[in-house]
């Protein structure tokens, strides 16, 4: 079962992890509101727990999002007030104490995954233009033309999981998170880099 | 005596620039809407490729729901969305993104969209789109949903 944690802070974010793991729940983590409600239109997370005071976004806030946008899933409170917002599933006190969390995490299951169907011939027309992006990319690194390689990159990222390709998918989404942090000098070789890593990817 | 209600075939416009994607959300659509315990069942499916043609289908055909995506080639599903929308108040918009930005959420909370997608697609997102679909029309005024149901 997956929880996606959402606490600005980190060490309580820690912890949880370690005490949640240690009872086998896969955790993953969000800094504020804005990440959490960005993760969880982004992954079907089974539960998700987030905190109220948070920055960026409070945790009621993007609770109401959610909802607004259909999101079905359980959502639960973490705060040392009382929460009457009603898009909360239930409300645990803070500070968190690890035996009654885990009784209160046991009334959730985990939702199983919906397989997405993916006939071979689509799936093999995919990955052949999954190809000829390779190879344009190659020529846009070579040309250092770094807006129009980084579309493709983005267009990559968004497709190529649904089509049996998710190292693809992940390894553009690792690209796009560093790109602006990578100094001018050095963007060439880590797109190079990136090809290097795409093309190893075995096609099915 | 029972009367049989027969569900008038409901329009779907799919826009996306990538026709893999078009092709990957139609076949998954229709596997779902027939395996699924859904009310909505029948369907016809328009797609669009760009914003120009999508506003041109969307006027002429005026679907029930319309998966959007934001990033297209020739201007931005945000924009297409408020378009939709005075056209089609209830028309049920799922916007459809590779990136979630808070901005890009709130814009399309505040313009009506109904929910948002961040891609890759997956079954489970497309699932919950449809149960959100059929709760959603279920929860509309009834002359709203009449054109939908027609008696043999």
């Amino acid at each position: 079962m997956n929880l996606l944690f959402a606490e600005d802070d980190a060490l309580l974010a820690q912890l949880f992890q370690l005490q949640a793991e240690t009872f086998g729940y896969q955790v993953f983590c969000a800094q504020n509101g804005d990440v959490a409600v960005q993760q969880a239109l982004s992954y079907q997370y089974d539960l998700i727990l987030m905190d109220i005071q948070m920055p960026v976004l409070d945790g009621i806030e993007a609770v109401r999002m959610l909802r607004t946008l259909g999101y079905d899933r359980p959502v639960i409170a973490m705060s040392a007030e009382d929460v009457t917002e009603p898009g909360f599933s239930l409300v645990l006190k803070k500070p968190l104490q690890w035996p009654d969390v885990q009784q209160q995490l046991a009334q959730f299951k985990a939702i199983p995954a919906v397989k997405l169907e993916l006939p071979a011939e689509l799936r093999n027309a995919y990955q052949a233009h999954a190809q000829q992006l390779f190879h344009q990319l190659d020529m846009l690194a070579e040309q250092q033309n770094w807006i129009d390689f980084m579309t493709i990159v983005h267009q990559l990222k968004g497709s190529a999981a649904s089509f049996d390709l998710a190292i693809v998918s992940e390894l553009a989404h690792q690209l796009q998170s560093e790109w602006q942090s990578i100094p001018a000098e050095q963007k060439k070789q880590r797109a190079n880099y990136f090809l290097e890593q795409c093309k190893a990817c075995k096609l099915k | 005596m029972q009367t049989k209600i027969k569900v008038r075939e409901q329009k779907i416009l799919l826009v996306d620039d990538l026709d893999y994607n078009r092709q990957l959300l139609r076949n998954n659509l229709t596997m779902l809407f027939s395996r699924e315990k859904l009310k909505y069942k029948a369907f016809s499916y328009f797609q669009a490729h760009n914003a120009s043609s999508a506003l041109q289908t969307f006027s002429q055909q005026l679907p029930e729901m319309v998966f959007l995506d934001i990033e297209l080639p020739d201007g931005s599903g945000l924009e297409l969305l408020k378009r939709f929308k005075e056209q089609k108040p209830d028309c049920f918009v799922v916007m459809v993104s590779g990136v979630s930005t808070l901005e890009n959420v709130k814009t399309s909370i505040d313009s009506g969209a109904a929910s948002f997608i961040v891609k890759p697609f997956t079954g489970d997102k497309i699932l919950a789109v449809l149960k959100q679909f059929d709760r959603y029309y279920d929860k509309l005024p009834k002359q709203a949903v009449e054109p939908l149901l027609q008696k043999p």
